[in-house]
């Protein structure tokens, strides 16, 4: 008996059990049939110190990690972690719960796709609970170049190769501050999963700075971002908002807000369009959010959006 | 050959300039001598070994946060790390910037008023978990994950420690002058569009062509102040960016006289905006606020300043 499916094999045998699947007599993941919208939810916030219980109950209030994850699924995290200031790197607890949701869920392969560091997962008081469950977790830095005929600025991306190829791709950014674009969260943590070479090209690519001269070009680096999530949209979205800079991001050190809220949903645009108002902005008025929302890839008017906070 | 001058000697400039403008013992001794050597001060030593990016691989150090800093000015940052008896970490970096107005300008961007303005180097702000100062061309930032008491002062006493090795002092970018001092609370210095919008976020583009410029910030109004090479270029700007908050969603009611156009934003903070020598002055006051007043008592001390 074959192992392992492999991501089109699952949406394959997906479609062929769709009958019984919308029936409810199995555990495939509804997020696969496209347009699924986990227990009609957009949003879901969560309050609270216990960081790693409010991601889960983040989670769950979408219809739990069994909705996105299933057995022998190969899992992509994409956690915002090199930084080390406080406030400027998604707390280690946020991860470790969906981690260890994802194992619990029967995954059987966890990559972290920026490669998380010991020292970072260190950080986290939990560190010596979940060591084991840190140690099956897999890294592979290889990057392959993708095309992204639809994007305006970036046509190719050096982008993680298990990113594209994961079977759940999960994007754990913490939202905060960042002085060329005002706001970081999910679209701009795609970032994370690029090569520096094209990364460097979001920063310098416009050329409008002469050869001495490093003038940024936040609309051509916000469209690159934009672009750049045309490659592969989350089945999640985990936000750390629990702590975060407001001001000299992303590196920090800087003031830090403490808003005590994981916010979860299945939709990076309309996440992070809700994020930016937790550092004050309106949403239309921070480019990459109305840019994604100019390819289509998600809704960022918060009256048309269904939040659910506890 | 001379077009191979010519094309050699602006890089001959550069290379020149950039060694001109350290001070002779640190230049001599390279940026690590400023740092606080093993053991001192006061029990915190030095772990592992110290990195240095200078030029482009401060993207290396902080990819997505390097641009700011070539906006005013990069040359070159160290970054260390100390610890403590007790297994406590501080971590310590200093940037070297092309001149003292660069790093008095990135440190008016990350100082938070909310901090505690303290005696180190030229400016220097502590904060619940970390300190920043600038002196000469040198902004450093020090902060720890730890907040206790014992690590805000060995955190001080690094700073002291660097200031000390810091022989020149620096001055303030002398646009800053030009700002009423009178109930100023904050004065920021910026070089572009990422430090300016920063403060205000007057639209995506660089809409006032900003390359030096001091903003004051009072308790219910600000005062732009975008310095331009010529009254002929302040002219320009001062049309080009009409055009757009003109044609712009962001602003409302917008009206036009001699010299002079006003508008609101969508927090209905109102706006003045005038040139005068070789200056762009934006006047913003809070909703309520008498403006006509405060332009007039901001317009006039400029007036004497550019007539002089």
């Amino acid at each position: 008996m074959k192992e392992q499916i492999d991501r089109r094999e699952f949406i394959k045998q997906s479609v062929a059990l769709g009958v019984t699947t919308m029936a409810g007599l199995t555990s495939v993941p509804k997020v696969l049939f496209g347009g699924y919208h986990p227990a009609g939810i957009d949003i879901s916030i969560v309050n609270g110190k216990d960081f790693f219980t409010s991601t889960v109950k983040a989670v769950e209030q979408l219809g739990g990690i069994g909705k996105f994850v299933w057995k022998k699924s190969k899992v992509g995290l994409l956690i915002n972690s090199p930084w080390d200031k406080p406030g400027t790197y998604t707390n280690p607890d946020v991860a470790l719960a969906i981690l260890k949701m994802c194992l619990d869920a029967g995954a059987k392969e966890i990559y972290s796709i920026e490669g998380a560091s010991s020292g970072y997962w260190k950080r986290s008081k939990l560190y010596q609970q979940f060591e084991k469950e840190i140690d099956a977790i897999k890294s592979n830095s290889d990057k392959t170049a993708a095309d992204i005929p639809k994007g305006k600025l970036l046509k190719e991306a050096k982008i993680s190769k298990v990113l594209l190829e994961c079977d759940v791709f999960i994007n754990i950014p913490i939202v905060k501050n960042h002085e060329g674009t005002h706001f970081t969260a999910n679209l701009k943590n795609m970032m994370g999963a690029c090569a520096g070479s094209t990364n460097r090209f979001f920063h310098q690519g416009s050329g409008k700075g002469g050869i001495f001269s490093y003038y940024a070009d936040p609309d051509f680096l916000s469209q690159c971002i934009a672009d750049v999530n045309l490659l592969r949209k989350p089945e999640l979205c985990v936000v750390d908002a629990t702590e975060f800079v407001t001001t000299n991001g992303p590196g920090g050190p800087g003031e830090i807000k403490q808003a005590h809220k994981v916010v979860a949903g299945t939709n990076p645009v309309s996440v992070d369009a809700y994020c930016a108002t937790l550092l004050g902005l309106n949403p239309g008025d921070v480019s990459m959010i109305r840019f994604a929302s100019e390819h289509g890839l998600g809704e960022i008017d918060m009256k048309k959006l269904n939040l659910k906070e506890v | 050959m001379k077009n191979i001058l010519c094309k050699i000697f602006p890089a001959l400039c550069l290379i020149a300039a950039v060694f001109s403008a350290a001070p002779a013992q640190i230049q001599k001794a390279g940026i690590a001598s400023i740092l606080p050597g093993s053991g001192e001060p006061g029990g915190w030593h030095q772990i592992d070994s110290t990195q240095i990016f200078a030029g482009e691989d401060l993207y290396k150090f902080i990819d997505g946060g390097a641009d700011i800093y070539f906006e005013y000015g990069f040359r070159q940052v160290i970054s260390a790390e100390y610890k403590n008896i007790k297994d406590i970490s501080i971590k310590l970096e200093i940037y070297e910037m092309t001149d003292d107005a660069a790093a008095c300008g990135i440190y008016s961007i990350n100082a938070s008023p909310q901090g505690k303005k303290v005696k180190v180097g030229n400016e220097a702000t502590l904060n619940e978990y970390y300190l920043v100062f600038w002196k000469d061309k040198f902004l450093t930032f020090i902060s720890s994950d730890d907040t206790t008491g014992e690590t805000l002062e060995g955190i001080l006493a690094l700073a002291e420690n660097i200031d000390m090795k810091l022989d020149v002092s620096g001055k303030k970018p002398e646009i800053c002058k030009l700002l009423q001092q009178q109930d100023l609370v904050v004065n920021k210095y910026v070089r572009g569009l990422l430090g300016l919008s920063s403060i205000y976020d007057f639209d995506t583009k660089n809409i006032f062509g900003v390359r030096e410029g001091a903003v004051g910030i009072y308790r219910n109004h600000r005062v732009f102040l975008f310095k331009y090479d010529s009254e002929k270029d302040a002219e320009e700007w001062y049309n080009k960016a009409r055009e757009v908050i003109k044609n712009s969603g962001r602003y409302l009611k917008f009206q036009e006289q001699a010299k002079l156009y006003t508008m609101f934003d969508q927090k209905e903070s109102q706006f003045c905006v005038t040139h005068l020598g070789n200056l762009v002055i934006v006047v913003m006051a809070d909703r309520g606020s008498n403006i006509s007043a405060l332009y007039d008592s901001i317009l006039s001390p400029l007036k004497i300043y550019i007539n002089r």
